[in-house]
């Protein structure tokens, strides 16, 4: 069965060669509509002007463009707060306009995944409204009701900074309902076989029309059950077991990449059992707090104790791996006393905490260190996954931390040096965000336009390292063996695809370091530095010495001799 | 009992040894990765055409270094060995059977070109052949008396000429998504523009792992001359064939443009604005590229002295890149040839047609169908004239630059003349001379490339020619 809803437009034409493994060589690429590029000069980004930059994507290297939620929506919660899955919001352009993105997209080789809300609705969806309108109504059990707020107790609050409970009264309905996020997202009640079959059409809508797969936002919250935190929950994976069968039977290279914030251990349950029958990626929260730890420690050990406890995933899978997002910096899988180091490295300033999170940007959160930039993003890219680029960190954008919740990191893409930063002809106070404008970040001193120009920028840098990893299917789908030098400021490690060996080091200290490296498996074989092709000495039989720069990093291809 | 025909002829190719079909794509002038190691070969989809003989098309994946591989189209035919008719290349041989590469046999072509005309589908499980007719197709298809090969310039794709009247052309290489080459000149005939071969058919493949365009059936332009060979002839003559005609050609092009930039309502073809990064983007990589090539050009010992009249200029090219990105207007980004030089026109003795409408073969296919400026294409055939007088020049043949001068100018002039008020090209003189030598530069980059990995004879007029280039200042151009 496909969507019950009649399907406006399909994409005509298949641009891509079936690769049911594409994500795990892929570069994604998160973008938020509203802030990309306005086409209509209304102050606000739509899918038209975003359909004009592909061709800034294409040329930067991305494979798979990541949407935020684009569905109607009040926009209380960035339109994580959907009031009709169906429809596109009025803002961005219309579900035509959505379908000529994707197809303009696709006919570039890029790939379209969209943010999608299954935990809940906004409180202005139809169905919230018709279920808080009586007992009786049959979308009543749509959600999760109950005349006290002292069920579930064991479950956390998420949003501690806005929310003081997981309940909140509706006088309309005379009730209590269940909420993990904002009280103005109310829980969807999945012991509801109804609700099931509801999300399910919406998915099959979306993948007709030819959208690549799913950000499934939130997936770890959809049942409650007493005496539990509520979350992970065996009735969830279930039911995600169910979303990928479907999507499995009737479409292909289609993909699930779940955000479920928690631990290894239990993030590695969303790929599901056996070869993986749940979600084909999944972001590694743990990971990143860690590499932001581990740079201002100026140790490597931070980043190896968190991926030695990362299980091993089954073949079809991936790790999502990112920076930075357009969600605040997020300390949840950390211990307090790690956050308490967190805070005090990189939320000076109070305002720069939200929740459990930092809400700042790389560039910010790096002091603006270009080596420190390059650095992290090496890191990244060297490691088991598919790095998840968050849009205008490529540039070094920085963050507005006087705009409410989260908006800070969600403010204009700059393009150029003029009025409004290229981002839209409006009158500055029509924006719905306003660009930043500051000395050291606004878009007079960062934009794409003056980076473009300047071969050493920031923008032509990551341009060519998405190339250069890009040429090395090792990274994507390679072993990662770690190599635990003596030196712990070095993080060094072994990716290793068939006869194709890669050898990435970094230098976690601001100084230059020596670093020997056991490679005696190797001996005889000759490093060649990656990106400017230069022969290193070959591989003997004692450890082999290098000198890292401060905060810099050596890849080498290990080639066999000739 | 069954043997390879029965076989083939149900689309099972089971029989081909691998590393047989690895060493025989191997050695086709088509393969696109001559330098790079052959993991294997290994056969994708094989969809049965035909019984007599036995046809089946088949894609096969050549897989190369580590991850990395390549999808050919080859049409594999099995005739009995006792057979009279041996044609094509033999890719096995066996215990009474030979299979070869078909294009080359009458029969099959014929066979084709009948599918074309009745429209036929054929499906094997999940993956299907489509054939489809065009105007340009014989009501009735005869075998020919005659079948010949016609060298593909590109290298990329075999080509059959049947009688001297049609030609039909095969892509080996395939990629996912649709040929330009069909939709343009669809497009092309469909509004009117007469200076190309008619199409007569195609056919096309989807299903795993890819949706491709196979290939095309087209008129053959009888009795027609290459304007490469024109170029040279004039210079090595001192003809004047291009002072007559070279602004016609020019015009040709211009018109060309007009029509391909004449219908707002199809998207694919629909002009567009420039954005502003467009030029940027491209100045940002071909930056890059100065770079990389005379790191190349540094490290080829063996051409010092072929390169040494440009060895130390890539500073004065990117620093005249980034000059002449900065262009205020740049004009409408339309579908455009992609590849437009001298070898890609054909004189006929009265007018001129344009050919090979696929775009550049080593380029990604979504990059060959990107729209550009229209200007790209004009200063592919700018550059072209001048290679033509590098050419003369390295063979200290006189009065090449005299020839130079007057057919571009000729060209030019034409061009120019049917693009006015298009509101296509850049407004103003300057915009335009800019736009024009910031695309010869890309090209003339893209030329030296070429000659060092392929045919390193002919560097010396790649270089000669980018020196030319750079030694005159682009606002005196042409
Ligand atoms: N319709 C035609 N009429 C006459 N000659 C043709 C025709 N098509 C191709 N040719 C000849 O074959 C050559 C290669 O054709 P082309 O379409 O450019 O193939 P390729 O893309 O493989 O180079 C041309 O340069 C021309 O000499």
């Amino acid at each position: 069965m496909t969507s019950t809803r009649p399907v406006p437009r399909r994409v005509r034409r298949q641009w891509f060669e079936r690769d049911p493994l594409w994500h795990k060589s892929a570069t994604f690429y998160e973008v938020s509509v509203r802030s990309f590029y306005d086409s209509n000069a209304d102050g606000i980004g739509d899918f038209p002007g975003l359909t004009e930059k592909l061709e800034y994507l294409e040329w930067l290297g991305i494979d798979c463009i990541w949407l935020l939620p684009f569905y109607k929506s009040p926009l209380r919660d960035g339109g994580y707060d959907i009031s009709d899955f169906y429809e596109v919001h009025p803002d961005y352009g219309t579900v035509e306009d959505f379908v000529a993105f994707v197809e303009a997209a696709h006919s570039r080789g890029i790939r379209v995944i969209a943010d999608l809300v299954v935990n809940h609705t906004s409180s202005e969806h139809p169905w919230f409204r018709e279920a808080r309108s009586s007992p009786d109504s049959p979308r009543r059990d749509w959600y999760v009701w109950s005349d006290t707020d002292q069920r579930y107790r064991d479950a956390r609050i998420i949003f501690i900074d806005t929310e003081a409970s997981n309940w909140t009264w509706d006088p309309v309905a005379g009730a209590y309902y269940w909420h993990r996020f904002f009280s103005h997202q109310p829980d969807l009640n999945y012991d509801n076989p109804e609700v099931q079959e509801a999300i399910l059409d919406v998915m099959r809508f979306w993948l007709d029309v030819g959208l690549d797969g799913f950000r499934l936002d939130a997936v770890p919250y959809l049942y409650e059950r007493e005496g539990t935190n509520c979350e992970n929950l065996v009735e969830t994976h279930g039911y995600l077991k169910r979303l990928r069968t479907e999507v499995d039977r009737a479409y292909q290279d289609r993909i699930l990449l779940a955000e479920a914030n928690q631990w290894p251990a239990d993030v590695v349950d969303y790929y599901g059992e056996g070869d993986g029958d749940e979600c084909h990626m999944c972001f590694n929260f743990p990971l990143m707090p860690r590499m932001f730890m581990a740079l201002r420690r100026q140790d490597a050990r931070p980043v190896l104790e968190i991926l030695d406890s990362t299980p091993d995933i089954p073949e079809i899978c991936q790790w999502g791996l990112f920076l930075r997002n357009h969600d605040e910096l997020t300390l949840e899988m950390v211990t307090d006393e790690e956050r308490d180091y967190m805070w005090s490295e990189y939320a000076k300033d109070p305002m720069m905490k939200l929740n459990l999170g930092i809400r700042r940007r790389l560039a910010p959160l790096l002091d603006n260190g270009h080596d420190e930039m390059r650095l992290m993003t090496a890191i990244l890219f060297s490691l088991p996954g598919s790095p998840v680029w968050y849009y205008g960190d490529e540039l070094g954008m920085g963050d507005n931390v006087y705009l409410g919740d989260r908006e800070g990191v969600r403010t204009p893409m700059q393009w150029t040096g003029d009025r409004n930063g290229g981002f839209s002809r409006a009158d500055f106070a029509r924006l719905a965000i306003p660009p930043l404008m500051d000395p050291v970040y606004g878009f007079q001193a960062v934009n794409v336009e003056a980076q473009l120009r300047n071969p050493g920028s920031m923008l032509r840098w990551i341009q060519r390292f998405i190339a250069l990893r890009k040429q090395h299917p090792v990274f994507g789908r390679g072993t990662y063996e770690p190599l635990r030098p003596a030196n712990p400021r070095i993080f060094a490690h072994i990716r290793r695809l068939e006869e194709d060996i890669v050898l990435c080091v970094h230098n976690l200290a601001q100084s230059a370091q020596a670093v020997e490296l056991d490679l005696s498996e190797f001996e005889g074989m000759v490093p060649v530095e990656l990106l400017g092709g230069a022969h290193f000495p070959p591989i003997g039989t004692l450890p082999y010495l290098l000198t890292p720069g401060g905060r810099g990093f050596l890849w080498f291809r290990l080639q066999r001799p000739q | 009992m069954s043997g390879p025909r029965e076989q083939v002829a149900r689309g099972d190719l089971a029989f081909l040894d691998e590393g047989t079909l690895a060493s025989f794509i191997r050695e086709r002038r088509w393969f696109g990765a001559k330098s790079t190691e052959v993991v294997g070969a290994h056969v994708l989809a094989a969809v049965p055409l035909g019984s007599s003989p036995a046809l089946c098309a088949s894609l096969v994946e050549m897989r190369l270094e580590v991850g990395t591989h390549h999808v050919y189209q080859v049409l594999v035919a099995v005739r009995d060995a006792g057979d009279d008719a041996r044609p094509g290349d033999a890719i096995a041989e066996g215990d009474g059977w030979r299979a070869y590469e078909a294009l080359d046999d009458p029969d099959v072509v014929v066979e084709m070109l009948r599918m074309m005309r009745g429209g036929a589908t054929v499906a094997a499980g999940e993956a299907r052949v489509e054939f489809r007719a065009l105007p340009g197709l014989p009501q009735e298809i005869a075998p020919p008396k005659e079948l010949t090969r016609v060298a593909s310039g590109d290298q990329s794709n075999s080509l059959v000429v049947l009688d001297g009247e049609l030609v039909v052309k095969a892509y080996r290489r395939l990629e996912a998504g649709p040929n330009p080459e069909v939709e343009m000149l669809k497009f092309l005939e469909a509004h009117g523009f007469r200076n190309i071969p008619a199409l007569a058919g195609w056919y096309a493949y989807s299903g795993p792992p890819l949706d491709a365009t196979l290939g095309l059936a087209y008129h053959f332009i009888a009795d027609a001359e290459g304007g490469w060979g024109l170029a040279l002839q004039d210079l090595e003559t001192g003809g004047d064939f291009f002072q007559r005609h070279a602004e016609y050609l020019g015009e040709v092009c211009g018109q060309m443009h007009c029509v391909l930039a004449s219908d707002e309502q199809d998207p694919d073809f629909a002009p567009e604005p420039t954005s502003t990064e467009t030029l940027a983007l491209l100045a940002a990589t071909l930056d890059d590229q100065v770079g990389q090539l005379f790191e190349q050009i540094q490290a080829r010992e063996d051409l010092a002295q072929a390169v040494a009249p440009v060895a130390g200029r890539g500073e004065e090219i990117r620093e005249r890149l980034r000059e002449l990105s900065k262009v205020e207007a740049i004009g409408r980004k339309i579908r455009a040839h992609g590849d437009l030089h001298l070898g890609q026109v054909l004189w006929t003795g009265s007018d001129w047609v344009v050919l090979d409408f696929e775009g550049e073969p080593t380029r990604p296919l979504p990059e060959r169908r990107r729209k550009r400026s229209p200007l790209r294409d004009a200063a592919g055939m700018l550059r072209s004239l001048s290679y033509a007088a590098a050419v003369a020049d390295t063979r200290g043949i006189a009065g090449a630059g005299a020839w130079e001068a007057a057919s571009r100018a000729a060209f030019r002039e034409g061009y120019l003349h049917a693009t006015a008020a298009t509101g296509l090209l850049p407004a103003g003189r300057a915009a335009m001379d800019k736009l024009l030598a910031f695309f010869e530069l890309e090209k003339a980059m893209y030329e030296l490339r070429y000659e060092l990995g392929h045919r390193p004879d002919w560097v010396p007029v790649a270089v000669r020619s980018m020196e030319r280039l750079l030694d005159r200042a682009w606002e005196a151009a042409p």
